[in-house]
C-alpha cells in the first residue's frame, strides 16, 4: 500500500522537477522532416482557377501550398491545358490536373501594315472545335465590336477564322478575340497592333495602252491605300504620266521608293527594263504584278525561272475568278486565260478557275493568278486577260478584286526596317521579345554594311523612352532584344531607328491581357511523365496527396528543440501542485 | 317599459356613437392618405391605387379600434357639464347594463335629468370632428397635388399613362389613296406612305417639345391641350426624335422613332398576247390582244394605243388611235384587258405597219401613264425593210446577225420542214426574211445607200453602162470607182440578198438558200484582203483638211496629269466617326443612355434608307433602353450589334488586302528557292 505522504512527495517532487527543468530549459537535438511544399499553378481560364481552388483545398491539410510558381517546391501541381512559361522554373515532379477540354485561341496575328484607309485581315487559330460544332468569334478593337464570324469545327478540331479590322484612327489598336460556344466561358486572346495613316506606293507602267491595264489602273487610283504613279507609253517617245514616275525602269534606285510595280504587256519591255524590274524584286524586296494579255516573252520566263510552254484558252462564256484570302464575294469574271504548262517551283496559286471538258482535254483547274518568289521580292502574274470586259456584270466586284490583289502584293514588299514585338499584348512585368529585320542586310547577302540600329520603348503619346538592349541574331539581318513589360498599364511603342529610317511596333500592357494559349494537353502529359509526375483528371484530384507523397523527396534535417518552452507544462504543474495540496488538506495538514 | 326619456337618451347616445365612428374613420383615412400622397408621386398608378385602398382599410381599422364607447361619451358629457353630477353616466349605465333598477319614479327622474343635460350640449362639443375633417381635407389635397405633379396639369387621366412620356402618332395618308387615318400609340417604328402627314402628340412634363427630323427641327410650346402637338410630312426615310425641355422635363426623355417611307410604285403593264411582233400577209387580219396590268395600290386606267405607219423613205405618215378594251378587274390592283382587234378599218397596205402599246396609270396625282413594250404588226412586202426606231429588237441582235447565220437558219428550217405545220413554216420563213433584209440593210448603209441603177452583176462586164446613170455618175466613173471589183461584188451580194428575202417571203425556201449562198460568196470576194471598198462621202462627212496634219510634230510630247490622293468615301468616314464615339462610350457604359440615343439619331441621319444604319440605330436605341433599366449586359450586347452593323457598312466601302506581310524568314526562304530554280528552271527536262 502506498502511503499518502509518499504520493504527496512524488507529486511535489514532480512539480519541482518541472520547475527546475523549465529554469534549465534543456535543448535536444532531433531529426526533423520539413513539411512538403507544393506549388499550385493554374492556367488562364476561369475553369482552371476553379479547379485549382479545389486542389488547394485538398492539399492544404497535408502539405504547404504555395499559390505561385516556386523554384524550391517539392512538387508542382498544374491545373490547365495550356503550357505556361512558369512551368519552366522548377524541376520538381509535375502533376497535371487535366480539366475538360474547351475552345482555346491558339494564335492571333495580323499584318505589320495596318493602314487606316483599308481593311486588314486578322487571322485566328481556334483549337478544341470538333467537327459538327460551331463557335462565334468576335473581334473587338479598343472595346468596339469590329467583326464577327462563325467558326466551324474541322476534323482535327482546329479552325482558321478570318476576321478583319478597319482602324478607327491611327495609333495603337488593342484587339481582343472572344471565341465562344453556345454556352460556357469564351476563349479570349489579346493582340496589339499599330495602325498607320500611310499609303503604299504603287507604280503602274504600261509599255503600250491596253484595255485591261487601263481599267486596272483606274481602280487602283481610287484605292485610298495607294499612292499611284503611272506612265503609259502611247507612242514612240510619247507618254502619258500621272504623278512623277521614274524616267526609266532600268534605274533601280528610281524604283526603290515603290512597294509594288504593276506592269502590262511585258513583251514590250526591253531587256534592260526587265533587268531593272528584277533588281527591284531581288535587291529591294519589292513586289511586281504582271498583267498578261498573251504568252509572255522569254525574258519573263527567265525572271520566273521557267522555260516551258505557255497555254492559252478562250472560253465561250466567262467564269468566275475568286481571289484567295479575300471575301468570298470578291470575284471577277473572265473567259480568256494564259498560264504556264508547269508552275515554277515555289509558285503559289492565288486564283484558279475550273474549265469544263473539251473534246481534246478533260475538265481541269487553271491557275489564273499565281505568284512566285524572286529573290526577296515576289512576282505576281495574272493570266486572266479579259476580266475588264465583264467588270459591270452583276455579282462581280472588279474594283475590290484588283485592289485586293495589288494590296496583297504591296503588303508583301519588304520594308527597309521592320520591328515586331512578341507577344504584343502582355501583363505588367511579362517577358517581351523584340525582333528587328534589316532589309539591306537580308537582301544584301550579308555584304551590306550594317548601320547602327537603336530601339526605344516609349509611351504612345511620345516622349523620352527607355533604350532597349539589342543583340545580333544568328540569322542574317535579324536583331533581337528582350525586356520586361512596364509596370504601368497603357499602350507603348517600340521605336527602332536605323538604315536611315524608323519603324515602330505596338505593345499593350494591361493586367487583363491574355495571351493566346492553345491546348497542350499532350505536351503536358509528356512533361509530367518526364519529371516523374503524373497526369490526373478533374475527378481524380482527391487522390493527389497520396500520389504526391509517393514521389516527393522529403528532406530531413537535424535541429534543436526546447521541450520545456511549451506552455502546456503549466497543466501538469498545476495538476500536481493541486493534487498535493488536496492530499495535505485531506490529511488535515493544510 | 322604457319611458320616452329613456328612449330619447338611447337614441341620442346612438347618434353620438355613430358620429364618433365617423370621426374615427376620418382620422384613420387621413393618416392613410398622408402616406398615399408620396406613394402616388413616386410610384405611379398602381401604387397610388393600392395606397388609397390601404387608406380606406386603415380608416376602418382606426374606426373600429378608436371609436369611444357610450360610457366614454357619457363621461365626456359629464366633463362638459360638471353640474350633471353623474346623472348622465348613471342613465347610460342603467340603459346599458340592465342592472337592478331603482323604483320607477327614481328612474324617470334620472332619465329626465339626464335628458335635459344631454339636450343642452351639442354633438359637436361631445364628439368634435374639426380636427379629423381638417386632417382629411389636407390629406386629400396632398394626394391630388401629387397626382397632378406626377402627370401634367389637367386631370387624373394623366395618372394612367405611367412614368415615361407617352406619344401618339396619327398617320394621315395622302388623300388620293383614300385611306383612313391610323393612330399608333408609342410606336417603336413607323412605316408610312410617301406624302403622309404625321401628327405627333407627346404627353410629357416640360415647357416645350423639341421635335427633330432629318430635315428640320421644331420647337413646340404646350397649347391648350395637355399634350404637345406637332406635324411632319414624311417625304423620305428618316426619323422622329423628340425630347421635352424645361425645368420639369425628364433628364432622359430623348426618344427616337425611325420612319420608313414606302413609295407608291408605278404600275406594270405587259401585252401578254400576242406577245411578239407579227408579220401579216395583208391588212385584213384580226389580232387577239390580252393585256395585263398590276399596281401596288390601285389602278386607275388601262388603254391600248396604236400608231399606224405608212409610206417609205422620207414620206412616212403616222396616224394615232386607240383600241377599245374589255376590262376585267380582278381587284383594284390587277386588271386584264382583252380585245379582238380588226385591222381592216386601218386599210393597211403592203409595207405598212401598226405599232401598238398598252398604257396603265394609277392614282398618283400628276404621274404619267406607264407604257408597255411596243409591238409591231407589219404587212410584209417583198424587199421591204423592217422599220427601225419603233422599239425593235435590241442593238445587240443586229450585230449578232450575218449572212452565214441567215444561211444556217435557212438550212435548219429546211431540215425541219417535214415536222412543221405549213403556217408555222411560213412564219419562220418570214422571220428569216426579216433578218435577211436587216443584213442587207447593213451593207446598203455601208455603201451609202444602194445604187439602184448599178449594173447587174450576173451578166455584167466592166464595160456595161447604164447611160443615164453614167451621166449622173460621170465623175465617179472618171475616178474609177465604178470599176472597183470589190464594190461590184458587194452590189451583187446585195442583189442576191434581196432575191433571197423575196423567196423567203414567198415561202420558196430552197431557192432562197441558193441566193443566200451566192450572196455569201460574193461577200467573201468583196471583203478579201486585196479588195478596197470605196464609197462616196456625203457632203457633211467630208474631211476638214484644215484640221488635219496641221500640228507640229515637236508638240507631240508626253502629257502629265496630277493624281488626286483618294480617300475613303464620305459615308465610310462618317461611319468611322460614329464608331469613334461608340468607342468612347464603351468605357462609360452605365451613364451613356442619352449619348446612345444621339448616336442612334446620327446613324439614321447618315443613311435613313440604308438597312445597316437602320439596324445600328435600332440596336443603339435598344441599348439605351436596357441601360436605363440597369440591364448593362443586354445593353452591351445591343451596342455591339449596332457597331457590327456599321462595320459591315464600312467594309463594303474599303479595300481589303489579302495575305500578310512578308517576313524576313519568308524573304530568305524565297531567295533560297529562287537560287535553286536558277540552277534548274522548271519546264526544262
Amino acid at each position: 500500500m502506498i502511503h499518502a505522504s509518499t504520493v504527496r512527495r512524488v507529486a511535489r517532487g514532480a512539480a519541482v522537477g518541472i520547475v527546475l527543468l523549465a529554469i534549465v530549459d534543456p535543448a535536444i537535438s532531433v531529426l526533423r522532416y520539413d513539411a512538403a511544399v507544393v506549388a499550385v499553378v493554374q492556367g488562364s481560364r476561369t475553369a482552371d482557377s476553379v479547379a485549382a481552388s479545389d486542389v488547394r483545398n485538398v492539399l492544404h491539410s497535408v502539405v504547404r501550398v504555395v499559390e505561385a510558381p516556386f523554384t524550391s517546391a517539392d512538387a508542382v501541381v498544374y491545373v490547365g491545358r495550356a503550357l505556361v512559361p512558369q512551368l519552366e522554373q522548377s524541376a520538381a515532379p509535375l502533376f497535371v490536373v487535366e480539366n475538360a477540354p474547351s475552345i482555346a485561341v491558339r494564335a492571333i496575328e495580323t499584318s505589320h501594315d495596318v493602314l487606316t484607309a483599308g481593311r486588314t485581315p486578322v487571322e485566328v487559330v481556334v483549337q478544341g472545335l470538333p467537327p459538327g460544332n460551331s463557335a462565334t468569334a468576335l473581334l473587338r478593337s479598343t472595346g468596339v465590336a469590329t467583326d464577327r464570324v462563325d467558326a466551324q469545327g474541322t476534323a482535327d478540331a482546329t479552325a482558321l477564322v478570318g476576321l478583319g479590322i478597319v482602324p478607327l484612327e491611327p495609333g495603337v489598336q488593342s484587339l481582343r478575340v472572344e471565341v465562344g460556344a453556345r454556352t460556357g466561358e469564351p476563349a479570349i486572346a489579346d493582340l496589339s497592333t499599330l495602325a498607320r495613316d500611310a499609303r503604299w506606293k504603287a507604280l503602274v507602267y504600261e509599255p503600250h495602252p491596253g484595255w485591261g491595264s487601263t481599267f486596272v489602273r483606274r481602280v487602283l487610283e481610287q484605292d485610298a491605300r495607294l499612292n499611284v504613279v503611272s506612265r503609259t507609253v502611247t507612242s514612240r517617245g510619247i507618254t502619258r504620266d500621272a504623278g512623277v514616275p521614274p524616267a526609266r525602269l532600268e534605274q533601280a534606285a528610281a524604283l526603290a521608293p515603290y512597294d509594288v510595280v504593276v506592269l502590262s504587256a511585258p513583251e514590250a519591255l526591253t531587256a534592260a527594263e526587265l533587268s531593272g524590274v528584277e533588281h527591284f524584286m531581288r535587291s529591294r524586296g519589292g513586289s511586281v504584278v504582271v498583267l498578261l494579255e498573251q504568252a509572255p516573252p522569254a525574258a519573263l520566263d527567265r525572271l520566273v525561272g521557267y522555260s516551258g510552254a505557255w497555254q492559252h484558252r478562250s472560253l465561250a462564256t466567262a467564269v468566275p475568278v475568286h481571289l484567295r484570302g479575300t471575301q468570298s464575294s470578291t470575284v471577277v469574271a473572265g473567259g480568256d486565260f494564259v498560264w504556264p504548262s508547269v508552275l515554277p517551283p515555289g509558285a503559289e496559286v492565288l486564283a484558279a478557275v475550273t474549265v469544263s471538258a473539251q473534246k481534246s482535254s478533260p475538265a481541269r483547274s487553271i491557275p489564273a493568278i499565281w505568284s512566285v518568289p524572286v529573290g526577296g521580292g515576289r512576282l505576281f502574274v495574272s493570266g486572266a486577260t479579259d476580266t475588264w470586259k465583264a467588270r459591270a456584270v452583276p455579282g462581280t466586284r472588279f474594283s475590290q478584286f484588283w485592289q485586293g490583289l495589288v494590296g496583297q502584293a504591296a503588303s508583301s514588299a519588304l520594308p527597309a526596317l521592320r520591328v515586331t514585338v512578341s507577344p504584343s499584348a502582355v501583363r505588367p512585368g511579362d517577358a517581351v521579345r523584340v525582333r528587328i529585320e534589316d532589309r539591306a542586310v537580308i537582301l544584301g547577302g550579308g555584304s551590306a554594311a550594317r548601320s547602327p540600329i537603336s530601339a526605344q520603348l516609349v509611351t504612345e503619346q511620345g516622349g523620352a523612352g527607355a533604350a532597349l538592349a539589342l543583340r545580333a541574331s544568328s540569322r542574317r539581318g535579324l536583331i533581337e532584344g528582350d525586356f520586361r513589360a512596364p509596370a504601368h498599364t497603357g499602350n507603348y511603342l517600340v521605336r527602332v531607328t536605323g538604315s536611315g529610317t524608323t519603324d515602330s511596333a505596338a505593345l499593350g500592357v494591361a493586367p487583363t491581357n491574355r495571351a493566346p494559349a492553345g491546348d497542350d494537353a499532350a505536351l503536358l502529359r509528356r512533361l509530367a511523365a518526364a519529371t516523374g509526375g503524373e497526369t490526373l483528371s478533374e475527378r481524380e484530384f482527391a487522390s493527389l496527396p497520396g500520389r504526391l507523397a509517393r514521389v516527393m523527396q522529403r528532406k530531413a534535417r537535424r535541429g534543436e528543440t526546447h521541450p520545456m518552452r511549451s506552455p502546456w507544462w503549466m497543466v501538469p504543474l498545476a495538476l500536481l501542485l493541486g493534487f498535493e495540496w488536496w492530499s495535505r488538506r485531506r490529511s488535515g495538514l493544510a | 317599459m322604457a319611458s320616452a326619456d329613456a328612449v330619447r337618451i338611447a337614441d341620442r347616445f346612438a347618434a353620438l356613437h355613430r358620429r364618433a365612428q365617423r370621426v374615427a374613420f376620418c382620422e384613420g383615412l387621413a393618416g392613410g392618405l398622408f402616406v398615399a400622397a408620396p406613394v402616388t408621386f413616386w410610384g405611379g398608378v398602381i401604387p397610388a391605387v393600392v395606397a388609397c385602398i390601404a387608406s380606406v382599410v386603415c380608416g376602418a381599422a382606426w374606426m373600429r379600434w378608436r371609436t369611444p364607447g357610450r360610457g366614454i361619451i357619457a363621461l365626456r358629457i359629464e366633463q362638459l357639464d360638471p353640474s350633471a353630477r353623474n346623472v348622465v353616466v348613471t342613465a347610460e349605465e342603467l340603459l346599458r347594463m340592465h342592472a337592478p333598477t331603482p323604483p320607477h319614479a327614481v328612474l324617470e327622474q334620472i332619465f329626465a335629468s339626464a335628458g335635459q343635460r344631454i339636450d343642452a350640449i351639442s354633438a359637436a362639443r361631445v364628439v368634435p370632428a374639426t380636427r379629423a375633417v381638417t386632417a382629411l381635407g389636407v390629406a386629400l389635397m396632398m394626394l391630388v397635388t401629387s397626382a397632378v405633379w406626377r402627370g401634367s396639369a389637367g386631370g387624373a387621366g394623366l395618372l394612367l399613362r405611367g412614368a415615361d412620356a407617352a406619344v401618339t402618332v396619327r398617320v394621315s395618308p395622302p388623300k388620293y389613296l383614300k385611306r383612313s387615318d391610323e393612330t399608333v400609340q408609342n410606336p417603336t417604328r413607323l412605316t408610312v406612305m410617301r406624302g403622309s402627314t404625321l401628327t405627333v402628340l407627346v404627353s410629357a412634363p416640360g415647357d416645350s417639345l423639341e421635335l427633330r427630323t432629318a430635315a428640320a427641327v421644331q420647337v413646340v410650346r404646350r397649347g391648350t391641350s395637355a399634350a404637345f402637338t406637332a406635324q411632319v410630312v414624311a417625304d423620305s426615310d428618316g426619323f422622329l426624335s423628340y425630347r421635352t425641355l424645361g425645368a420639369a422635363a425628364s433628364e432622359q426623355s430623348v426618344h427616337l422613332i425611325p420612319v420608313a417611307v414606302s413609295i407608291d410604285s408605278a404600275p406594270r403593264v405587259t401585252i401578254a398576247a400576242p406577245g411578239r411582233d407579227l408579220l401579216l400577209p395583208n391588212g385584213r387580219q384580226s389580232i387577239g390582244l390580252t393585256i395585263r396590268a398590276t399596281d401596288d395600290i390601285a389602278l386607275q386606267a388601262l388603254t391600248l394605243r396604236y400608231t399606224r405607219v405608212s409610206g417609205s423613205g422620207e414620206r412616212f405618215t403616222f396616224t394615232e388611235g386607240e383600241v377599245p378594251l374589255v376590262l376585267t378587274r380582278r381587284n383594284g390592283r390587277e386588271w386584264e384587258g382583252r380585245a379582238q382587234w380588226d385591222l381592216t378599218p386601218l386599210k393597211l397596205d403592203a409595207g405598212d405597219m401598226v405599232v401598238y402599246r398598252a398604257l396603265a396609270s394609277d392614282q398618283r396625282p400628276g404621274a404619267l401613264p406607264v407604257e408597255s413594250d411596243a409591238l409591231i404588226a407589219e404587212v410584209t412586202s417583198p424587199g421591204g425593210v423592217a422599220a427601225a426606231g419603233f422599239a425593235l429588237d435590241p442593238e445587240q441582235e443586229r450585230y449578232a446577225l450575218s449572212e452565214q447565220m441567215v444561211i444556217l437558219k435557212t438550212e435548219r428550217l429546211l431540215a425541219a420542214k417535214s415536222k412543221m405545220a405549213s403556217d408555222s413554216f411560213a412564219n419562220a420563213a418570214a422571220e428569216i426574211a426579216v433578218e435577211q433584209r436587216r443584213v442587207r440593210a447593213e451593207f446598203v448603209f455601208m455603201m451609202g445607200g444602194e445604187m439602184e441603177d448599178a449594173p447587174q452583176v450576173d451578166d455584167a462586164s466592166m464595160t456595161d453602162l447604164n447611160e443615164e446613170a453614167e451621166a449622173a455618175g460621170e465623175d465617179e466613173l472618171a475616178a474609177g470607182r465604178m470599176v472597183n471589183r470589190g464594190r461590184v461584188a458587194l452590189l451583187g451580194a446585195i442583189r442576191n440578198m434581196s432575191r433571197a428575202a423575196a423567196d423567203l417571203t414567198a415561202v420558196d425556201v430552197a431557192s432562197a438558200l441558193t441566193h443566200e449562198k451566192t450572196a455569201l460568196k460574193q461577200l467573201e470576194v468583196a471583203f478579201s484582203h486585196s479588195r478596197i471598198i470605196l464609197r462616196a462621202l456625203a457632203d457633211h462627212e467630208r474631211l476638214d483638211l484644215t484640221r488635219r496634219l496641221g500640228g507640229a510634230l515637236s508638240d507631240a510630247a508626253r502629257s502629265v496629269h496630277s493624281v488626286a490622293a483618294p480617300s475613303l468615301p464620305g459615308d465610310a468616314r462618317a461611319a468611322l466617326a460614329l464608331l469613334r464615339d461608340v468607342q468612347r462610350l464603351s468605357v462609360q457604359l452605365p451613364s451613356s443612355s442619352t449619348v446612345l440615343m444621339e448616336l442612334a439619331e446620327r446613324a439614321l441621319r447618315l443613311g435613313p434608307s440604308q438597312p445597316l444604319l437602320q439596324r445600328a440605330s435600332q440596336q443603339w436605341t435598344a441599348a439605351a433602353t436596357a441601360i436605363r433599366s440597369k440591364q448593362f449586359a443586354a445593353g452591351q450586347q445591343a451596342l455591339d450589334e449596332g457597331a457590327l452593323a456599321v462595320q459591315r457598312l464600312i467594309r463594303e466601302a474599303t479595300a481589303t488586302s489579302g495575305g500578310g506581310a512578308t517576313s524576313a524568314d519568308a524573304a530568305i526562304a524565297g531567295s533560297v528557292l529562287d537560287a535553286r530554280v536558277r540552277v534548274k528552271p522548271a519546264g526544262r527536262p
